[in-house]
């Protein structure tokens, strides 16, 4: 199933009318699953709040912070959307509507200019068509993205106003499908996912119980939205949350199965230094802007400041479906046939893992000449810490910062730092010796640069050879000396530290 | 002392003269064990001399008895070994040449060494300590203090001894956490330890040892860049009883904090010159330790806030010493210390503003076991001042009234006439005049007398000091431009004991002054600044009368030439310290010099117009490298040849470039 992004987003927002009760499903799962993460506690409150006035001063004491933020959340990334809901502003709705009309007079011109085309019986000109269908395309899914996020501003401020009062707008949710029905669809819900974090306060507990009576009323309100929506509702499967959240977006997250879209990139894909083509030319890019700004040469349809525009900003202001990637190795956790399946949050996500665990590690680090990496940025990250600071315990363990291992001395008996290397200067290697093992460390290094896996035991024989030179002249080597001086009190020593021996003999 | 030794011993036993030897036949008949009995109560290292002078029997117990040495050269010290065999502590700091060998061959000697002092020792390394530890068993102490080379493999070496419980490592600038690691992992009954200076040393060092070492009573950590982290580590500490942290700047009142919710055993503690710290720091350090005897705050910051003081009273009945130099004191303040504190001993106003004579009365009035008394810079003080000390506190020993200009020979004698115990008064720059020391001379009791600038004392003043205070160990007369040859006399025959002596600008002295000052076999620092009209053969005298010679000050004294130095190079064997710049010496004289002593250790010779390049470069290779620190004036830096300063260098030699105009005064 190789589908790219833009196709996805094509046939989700298709599906809109055709396939409603799976689409719902979508938007709605999308809430529950707000990749933010965002506590699941505040939502709930609100939609207490919304059918059950005697209770809204307490329960929007508690929860009000939270819900500005969960709001914010649902109905557009930005603060603009909250205020929006909050206080709707008829003037961005005209401007959006007057946008909208613009959309919809050039696809009229381009399907006009198809008709006319046909009419007029031009041959020779098939290419230009599809260039045409695919702008007509894409012209619609922008008509249709930008109509669902005008909605979806509107809606919750009508919520707000009438909900809690008038039956009827649960209807009307009914009848815009997603945006209103998951508002709804949260409260049956809510009485799983807080329960388990009672144990806070009484004044939760009680908070709770009330709801819970209260919570009836709730149901009915849902019973009734679901016979508008059909089996819209049933099919949420929310009891199997784990309720843990965690910022980790990538292993922390368990989304239930089907709550989501599953992308997977082909291996080609994944690889390829360019994410954006150009529909027109296949030009590559790794960048969507710079794609845009590529796509300025193709015409003047694409210099309009909407077909410039950040694309992402009006997504979202729609509650878009939730992805997740899988991997496209087969028999790896990360893909999709793997019975504990775990997707991968982004693209990126995708590509540094394909390329840790599905490829070569054709980077090594040219300063130990052992580690090797498969992304460039674990090298860059492994070199600034590679060889300077090892921190070697008695017991052989090493450690990347000091602080690590003297934590591990306090826990074991006996055991104690290390002196590193360098310190031994002091006990007499001179600089010279100290060059010469660098000098060698270096030629290792050069000998060995060549990623290949034929270049493998030289490597380590260079690296054992520097090792060995190290050892040489390494200050243990001086334990043969002897103290010459133990017996012979009456002679001046003539002990002097091997750093001198150049001029000690001038005394 | 003197008391004691004529009770302790029967008069024939008083051999320091050698007139009242016993006869031959005493001596045979007395038994070793016996001799050693008697020598268990000779204290005086003057006494034991001429025991060990009396007969080969005599001798032999002392060797057998001896168990403490401090040799002064390194030259003497295979022969004292093979006489004491019983050595238990062991002081080689006078001996910094000492290397690996040599101390491996000591530690040979000595097996059964307990305490070890090689302070200073910078030519020290590892394979020294190693072998000592290894032949020594018993090992308890040892101080490292000063020893520039001491990094981490010498800990380690040091750490195999897992008898040791006290460490001395001040200023061993190349340790670092591994090498405390090492000490605290390999000495686990470690008691006390010095790491002042270490600057390598952090927190997470600090932390490990208050893991490793739990038994750790005293600790001083002034000067590391350590944290609160640092002290809340030290806090778990059950044991900890003296905790010196001057100069710890980045620890704060939270810092303290911390420190006074762990362990209550804490008595001393020492945050002087920690910047951040402040008066909620203080206090809430008394209010966790009920126990503090000792508090030494000076520096820290200006403002006494009543807080703190009132918190003093947890304290009331343990605090025995108070220093709080530098800070603003109200008279009020000093009232509520008195209140609080009733069984202090010393005070230190050092540099305090705003201390009166009322403040001080009141303050006296309370605590009248104060047997330290420092106010320093206090100038407002006037005789009142002294008046109200004199008849409160009996039992003052040390009186410190350096610039206080106000007070008059009144006060002093009323000082005099009450505290008979006074052993220490500085009254530099105080304006006292022969009368005052007429009135102190009747403390007889004294040790330490400095009059510096007081420009009024004469030969008169001096004559009554030294006719009775013959205890006296320190006098300092800088810039008592009065003093003549008399005055010395007076002293030199008084003052036999006298080891420090000032005379810096008293420039009517001659070499007469120098030739009575010989008679002083104890006076080891002298400095004799600018003194214009002494010559080599003053020198020489002193050089050869004052055998203890380890400090001598020849700056500016522009007659005297290489004859001194060839004195000095022949009889002042000791010497450690020397300072002859702007002599007239030449490079011959410097040469003999710098070639024949072996201790000196730290010289200075800047301006020595007479000595050539060739001079100072063949003078520096004779010294063998025994130096450790060097002035020069700075345009030698470049005529000098590079093999040379790296011989210096590699031997532990800091030299100092000084760059100044030739200006001759005086």
């Amino acid at each position: 199933m190789k589908t790219t992004p833009k196709a996805s987003m094509k046939s989700s927002s298709s599906s809109m009318t055709s396939d409603a009760a799976r689409d719902v499903n979508h938007n709605k799962t999308f809430i529950q699953f707000n990749p933010s993460n965002v506590p699941y506690a505040p939502r709930p409150g609100q939609t207490f709040t919304d059918f059950s006035p005697p209770f809204e001063t307490e329960s929007q004491s508690l929860y009000h912070p939270d819900r500005e933020v969960k709001t914010s959340n649902q109905f557009g990334s930005t603060p603009t959307m909250n205020s929006l809901m909050l206080d709707w502003d008829p003037r961005t709705m005209l401007s959006n509507l007057s946008f909208l009309e613009q959309k919809i007079h050039q696809v009229q011109d381009i399907v006009r200019s198809i008709i006319d085309q046909e009419e007029h019986q031009l041959p020779n000109r098939t290419g230009e068509l599809a260039v045409r269908q695919q702008l007509v395309t894409a012209d619609l899914t922008c008509i249709l993205i930008q109509l669902i996020s005008t909605a979806g501003t509107l809606l919750p401020s009508i919520k707000n106003t009438l909900l809690s009062t008038n039956p009827t707008v649960v209807q009307l949710g009914g009848v815009l499908s997603a945006p209103t029905s998951f508002v709804l669809n949260g409260s049956p819900q809510h009485n799983e996912v807080v329960t388990p974090d009672i144990t806070k306060g009484s004044e939760y507990a009680e908070l709770m119980k009330s709801f819970n009576t209260s919570s009836e009323e709730g149901d009915e309100l849902i019973k009734c939205l679901n016979a508008c929506d059909g089996e819209v509702s049933e099919s949420v499967p929310v009891e199997d949350h784990d309720l843990k959240e965690s910022d980790d977006g990538i292993d922390g997250e368990n989304l239930p199965p089907g709550s989501y879209e599953v992308l997977q990139l082909e291996k080609e894909e994944i690889l390829a230094p360019h994410t954006h083509f150009c529909l027109i030319c296949g030009k590559g890019f790794k960048r969507d802007a710079n794609l845009r700004m590529h796509m300025r040469g193709h015409g003047d349809e694409y210099k309009t400041p909407a077909a410039l525009a950040k694309p992402t900003k009006e997504l979202n202001a729609e509650p878009t479906l939730i992805r997740r990637y899988s991997c496209p190795f087969l028999g790896c956790k990360r893909n999709k046939e793997h019975k504990k399946f775990q997707p991968l949050k982004t693209i990126l996500c995708v590509k540094n893992h394909y390329k840790r665990s599905h490829c070569d590690k054709s980077y090594i680090c040219s300063r130990c000449n052992t580690k090797k990496f498969s992304v460039i940025a674990d090298l860059k990250t492994h070199e600034k810490h590679c060889g300077r600071d090892k921190w070697l315990c008695s017991c052989g363990t090493t450690f990347s910062r000091k602080d690590k291992l003297f934590g591990h001395v306090a826990l074991f008996q006996g055991h104690t730092p290390a002196i590193s290397l360098d310190d031994s200067k002091v006990s007499g290697m001179s600089e010279q010796a100290e060059g010469s093992v660098v000098m060698s460390g270096m030629e290792g290094i050069i000998g060995c640069n060549f990623p290949g896996s034929t270049s493998q035991d030289i490597k380590s024989l260079d690296t054992k050879v520097a090792d060995d030179s190290f050892n040489y002249l390494s200050p243990m080597n001086f334990d043969s000396c002897s103290f010459d001086g133990l017996d012979e009190f009456s002679r001046p020593f003539s002990f002097l530290p091997s750093g001198s021996c150049n001029f000690g003999r001038r005394n | 002392m003197s008391a004691n030794r004529s009770t302790e011993l029967p008069t024939e036993m008083r051999t320091r003269d050698g007139r009242m030897l016993p006869s031959d036949a005493i001596t045979t008949v007395l038994s070793v064990d016996l001799l050693i009995q008697i020598l268990d109560r000779i204290r005086d290292p003057r006494d034991r001399k001429s025991w060990r002078l009396v007969s080969r029997g005599f001798l032999r117990a002392e060797s057998l008895h001896r168990r403490e040495l401090r040799p002064l050269r390194r030259e003497t010290l295979p022969a004292l070994l093979r006489r004491y065999v019983a050595l238990e502590r062991l002081d080689l700091s006078a001996c910094p040449s000492i290397d690996d060998a040599c101390l491996a061959a000591v530690a040979a000697a000595a097996e059964g060494l307990k305490v070890v002092c090689l302070a200073r020792a910078n030519r020290l390394g590892w394979r020294g300590l190693e072998a000592l530890v290894a032949a020594c068993p018993r090992l308890d102490t040892v101080d490292l203090s000063h020893s520039v080379g001491v990094g981490d493999r010498e800990a380690a070496a040091l750490a195999e001894a897992k008898g040791l419980r006290e460490i001395r490592l001040d200023k061993c600038l190349a340790i670092t956490d591994v090498g405390l690691a090492k000490v605290a992992v390999g000495c686990p009954g470690l008691e006390r330890l010095g790491i002042k200076w270490c600057l390598e040393i952090s927190d997470i060092g600090i932390e490990l040892l208050a893991k490793k070492c739990p038994e750790i009573k005293f600790l001083d950590i002034s000067y590391l860049k350590v944290t609160n982290e640092s002290l809340r580590s030290i806090s778990s500490l059950e044991k900890l009883e003296d905790l010196y942290m001057v100069g710890c700047s980045f620890v704060d009142d939270e810092g303290l904090q911390l420190l006074s919710n762990g362990s209550k055993s804490l008595q001393c503690i020492d945050v002087s010159r920690c910047d951040n710290v402040s008066s909620r720091g203080l206090t809430s350090l008394v209010e966790g330790n009920q126990c503090l005897q000792k508090i030494n705050a000076g520096d820290c910051f200006p403002d006494l806030e009543s807080s703190f003081l009132s918190k003093l009273s947890c304290v009331k009945n343990t605090l025995t010493v108070l220093k709080l130099d530098g800070f603003q004191v109200s008279s009020s303040s000093l009232r509520v210390i008195g209140g609080s504190c009733k069984n202090l001993v010393e005070i230190g106003l050092s540099k305090c503003t705003g201390v009166t004579d009322e403040s001080i009365s009141e303050l006296v009035a309370i605590c009248v076991d104060l047997r330290t008394v420092d106010l320093t810079c206090c100038h407002h003080l006037t005789d009142n001042a002294l008046y109200s000390i004199a008849d409160n506190c009996k039992r003052v020993e040390s009186l410190l009234l350096e610039s206080c200009s106000l007070i008059t020979e009144k006060g002093l004698e009323r000082i005099a006439t009450c505290c008979s115990n006074l052993k220490e008064i500085d009254l530099t720059d105080c304006g006292v005049n022969d009368t005052a020391l007429k009135f102190l001379s009747a403390c007889s009791e004294l040790t330490t007398l400095k009059l510096g600038l007081c420009s009024d004392i004469s030969d008169n003043g001096l004559a009554h000091i030294g006719s009775n205070c013959g205890e006296l160990l320190e006098l300092d007369l800088y810039r008592c431009g009065r003093v003549t040859d008399e005055g010395l006399a007076a002293i030199a025959s008084g003052c036999k004991r006298l080891r420090r002596l000032n005379l810096c600008y008293c420039t009517q002295i001659t070499d007469n002054g120098l030739n009575n000052l010989s008679c002083l076999e104890e006076l080891s620092d002298i400095e004799l600044r600018g003194l214009a009209r002494i010559t080599s053969s003053g020198i020489t005298a002193v050089a050869i009368g004052c055998k203890s010679l380890v400090e001598l000050d020849l700056k500016r004294c522009y007659s005297v030439d290489d004859a001194g130095l060839w004195a000095l190079a022949r009889y002042a064997l000791n010497l450690r310290q020397l300072t002859i710049s702007y002599c007239p010496v030449t490079g011959l004289g410097l040469c003999n010099l710098l070639g024949s002593l072996r201790c000196l250790q730290d010289v200075k010779l800047v301006h020595l117009s007479w000595v050539s390049i060739e001079g100072f470069e063949l003078a520096l290779r004779a010294s063998c490298g025994k130096l450790k620190k060097l002035k020069l004036l700075s345009g030698l830096r470049d005529v000098l040849s590079s093999e040379l300063l790296q011989m210096l260098q590699t031997h532990g030699c800091r030299i100092r470039w000084v760059n100044k105009p030739l200006v001759f005064k005086g």
